[in-house]
């Protein structure tokens, strides 16, 4: 068994401390798929990780000009938290690539849906849009809101960018696999067609959700999907999904607090609801 | 050239990982302002990857994409941010965009290596040690060849070229089973000074305890206060003037029983053989007699290595005077000045240290208004240079020039050219009338772009009488004012700020009077 220390100095020495591990049929994937020497565990990183330098650059320099943008804003609302960019969740691991072009050949369109895209090594990092991302996380739906619009507005972006925008934050019940809630924006660089970076923009609840839910529940089904009454007998799974909306509840409530503060004009939607 | 943005916090970090020792890992910080810099931060990037694995280390290569860098360990917990480099990116691109790789390089490998200052700093008039020490690693490793294979050194260049530097960086890392030591001759004008400096500087040690006469190692000088230290050495010289040969000989045979292999390095050898002479009333018995009595010593003494460091005109001047130097054990080795490369990427280093960003057009101005890059010159523009970008925030290349002519060359930087021209002083001690002799020909060669020797003769026969010690002079010159020989029988004066200081504080009086 392996001491604690030397986990955590592994860990420590990769970079991050939440390495997805690779399961058996990502192990079986890499031997089979991958060019030698790196088509075994201890080596694949090596083959994948240079593939996505690019997208990685490109997450940094999107920062910066998303600092930039966000910039105003935040002078506005300098008297309280407004957002902060995080970096905590960026580059896929190698791993999860994996996991990722192997499940999509595995996948098979149902009736009347459209074809799934398929990954493989050689297209993986000119397809997958989620290569590299970064998250701004606001304070307030209301914040959220903002940062939306700021980024859909910034010439430099639409200049930049084919930018394609989908939100969970108010997606009807029937139409959610999860309870992650943000605004997403899949941004394809124009003058690197294939090249994608994701934003996400959501609250400081959403995100909290999300950091426990990826521990809880997210984890365990990646490492055997399909398998919910095995890994969730409490119906931890379950309990998750409500307290995303518990928290969906807690924001918007918060949210009126907000205004009511900031805009005493809302006051009345705010005694609506003290009633 | 203008500062660095300090506050820039976005930026992408490039971490080399030790796989043993997070205090090993190095990284280098891009500053990143916005997605207009994305191909250069790429091709940055890719540049520093291909180098760095070009040099076969064994860190692992890993790159982050940092909103803030004040919080940089929580994205890269084994960031040393202790070994963290920033750089904005248009530092590490060429003018045609291209990633200057020459620097790029040279930070690496000084990462590599783990020197614990990366950025030389300018040190104008002063020593360059330790890690401001730059380059010369070629110089070095030949004189290490040299001295191991049994050969004796006799170090020339002309003045500022970094003589003392050089000798002061291979006293301080002697390779294993070596024991160096450093002696400044200058001061000196008699051969009890020649032994009185050795002794002094083998006391500095206490390496050299065996080898010292017993009542002096039980005093235990090198651990003594400088006040104890003059009254042991005074005692001492007391004792060398009565006997320099005899209490010579004992102390380099002492040192060859040291259990470390020594190696002497002897500086401003010229300097000491000049002033005997000049002590002397140019009478050459004393000095021919020391350094026929340190040659035989030389050859009864072959665990020790002898470096001798002196100008480059020693030999024409030794000739001029008769005096057979029998330096014929001494191999030569010639320092030179930085080539183009060395010296564009010792001005990017130096730079790149203060928080200055340069490219390279502004490099090239530089070194054209100094022309040849001699150490001390090229110091003195830059510590120019950086005092006023960083009260500026900038420099255009106009104003490049505008400190070049009005500061460098004006009264403000007087003092550093004094030393220079205070040379011109001693040349009156080789003949009556040198010292107008040589300033006549300084003047024609600040004057003209070459001048030939026989306007040169003429000149020095209008001044002095005769054409006796031209030779000999010249080569002084070579080695004060870098006069060179240029084909043709023509000599130029090969530095521009010289020249150029020449014609302003020399040339322009002499035209008002």
């Amino acid at each position: 068994m392996l001491s604690n220390d030397f986990v955590l100095s592994h860990l420590s020495f990769l970079g991050c401390a939440d390495v997805p591990d690779l399961t058996k049929a990502d192990t079986a994937f890499i031997r089979e798929h991958l060019p030698p020497p790196y088509n075994a565990p201890e080596r694949y990183e090596e083959y994948i990780l240079p593939r996505i330098q690019t997208h990685d650059v490109l997450c940094t320099a999107t920062k910066a000009s998303t600092a930039k943008l966000l910039e105003p804003l935040i002078r506005r609302h300098h008297h309280r938290f407004f957002c902060r960019i995080d970096d905590s969740h960026q580059q896929k691991s190698a791993a999860s690539i994996v996991e990722k072009i192997r499940r999509s050949q595995e996948k098979k369109a149902g009736p009347g849906e459209p074809e799934p895209i398929q990954y493989d090594i050689a297209n993986f990092s000119e397809k997958m849009p989620d290569l590299a991302r970064f998250r701004i996380v606001c304070n307030f739906l209301h914040d959220v809101e903002l940062v939306e619009n700021a980024i859909e507005q910034s010439q430099e972006f639409i200049e930049k960018f084919n930018i394609n925008k989908t939100s969970s934050i108010t997606l009807r019940p029937r139409l959610r696999k999860s309870g992650e809630r943000s605004v997403k924006f899949t941004l394809e660089y124009r003058a690197r067609p294939g090249l994608f970076l994701e934003i996400q923009v959501m609250t400081q609840l959403q995100e909290a959700w999300d950091k426990k839910d990826h521990f809880l529940v997210y984890e365990k089904r990646r490492l055997n999907p399909e398998k919910d009454e095995e890994n969730f007998p409490d119906y931890l799974d379950s309990k998750m999904f409500a307290m995303s909306e518990l928290l969906f509840i807690s924001d918007q409530y918060f949210d009126l607090l907000r205004s009511s503060e900031e805009d005493p004009a809302s006051l009345e939607g705010y005694h609506e609801i003290e009633k | 050239m203008r500062l660095r943005n300090e506050r820039l916090r976005t930026g992408h970090i490039l971490l080399f990982a030790s796989p043993k020792d997070q205090r090993e890992n190095f990284s280098i910080f891009i500053t990143v302002e916005d997605l207009s810099q994305f191909e250069a931060v790429l091709k940055i990037t890719e540049g520093f990857q291909r180098i760095f694995e070009s040099l076969e280390d064994n860190r692992v290569f890993k790159t982050y994409s940092i909103a803030d860098v004040g919080k940089v360990k929580e994205t890269v917990p084994n960031i040393n941010e202790d070994r963290m480099l920033r750089f904005e990116p248009d530092e590490l691109l060429l003018a045609s965009r291209q990633m200057n790789e020459a620097l790029a390089r040279a930070v690496l490998k000084k990462l590599i290596q783990r020197d614990s200052i990366i950025f030389p700093r300018v040190r104008t008039g002063g020593m360059a040690t330790g890690t401001n020490f730059y380059d010369r690693s070629e110089e070095v490793r030949r004189i290490w060849q040299a001295v191991q294979s049994g050969k004796n050194i006799l170090l020339k260049a002309p003045r500022r070229y970094g003589k003392s530097s050089l000798l002061h960086h291979i006293a301080a890392a002697p390779p294993e089973g070596w024991c160096a030591c450093y002696v400044d001759l200058q001061g000196g004008k008699s051969p009890d000074d020649f032994i009185y400096l050795i002794l002094k500087g083998v006391c500095q040690q206490d390496r050299f305890k065996e080898c010292l006469p017993e009542h002096l190692a039980t005093k235990e000088p090198w651990s003594c206060s400088e006040m104890v230290k003059e009254g042991l050495f005074r005692e001492e010289r007391a004792t060398i003037r009565k006997d320099w040969k005899g209490y010579g000989e004992r102390l380099f045979l002492s040192l060859t029983g040291a259990s470390e292999r020594i190696i002497l390095l002897l500086d401003e050898v010229s300097f000491l053989i000049e002033d005997m002479l000049v002590e002397k009333g140019n009478k050459v018995d004393e000095v021919a007699d020391l350094l026929s009595w340190f040659a035989l010593i030389r050859s009864q003494t072959n665990p020790i290595s002898y470096v001798l460091s002196g100008s480059e005109h020693l030999p024409a001047f030794l000739d001029a005077y008769g005096v057979d130097g029998q330096l014929q054990d001494m191999t030569t080795e010639h320092l030179d000045l930085f080539n183009t490369a060395c010296a564009e990427e010792f001005i990017s280093l130096i730079m790149a240290g203060q928080g200055i960003i340069i490219n390279a057009e502004e490099i090239n101005r530089i070194l054209s208004l100094l022309g040849n890059p001699i150490p001390y010159f090229l110091q003195l523009v830059l510590d120019t240079l950086i005092s006023d970008c960083k009260r500026d925030g900038s420099l255009s290349a106009e104003s490049m020039e505008e400190i070049y002519y009005q500061k460098l060359l004006g009264p403000e930087k007087k003092r550093y050219f004094e030393s220079v021209y205070q040379q011109v002083e001693r040349y009156e001690r080789y003949k009556t009338g040198a010292r107008r002799g040589a300033e006549s020909m300084l003047s024609e060669l600040a004057s003209r772009d070459a001048v030939s020797k026989r306007d040169l003769e003429t000149l020095w026969i209008s001044e002095t009488g005769s054409a006796s010690k031209l030779d000999m002079m010249l080569e002084i010159l070579r080695d004060d004012f870098y006069v060179i020989p240029e084909p043709g029988d023509f000599a130029t004066m090969s530095s521009k700020l010289l020249r150029d200081w020449w014609q302003r504080h020399v040339l322009a009086i002499e035209a008002n009077n």
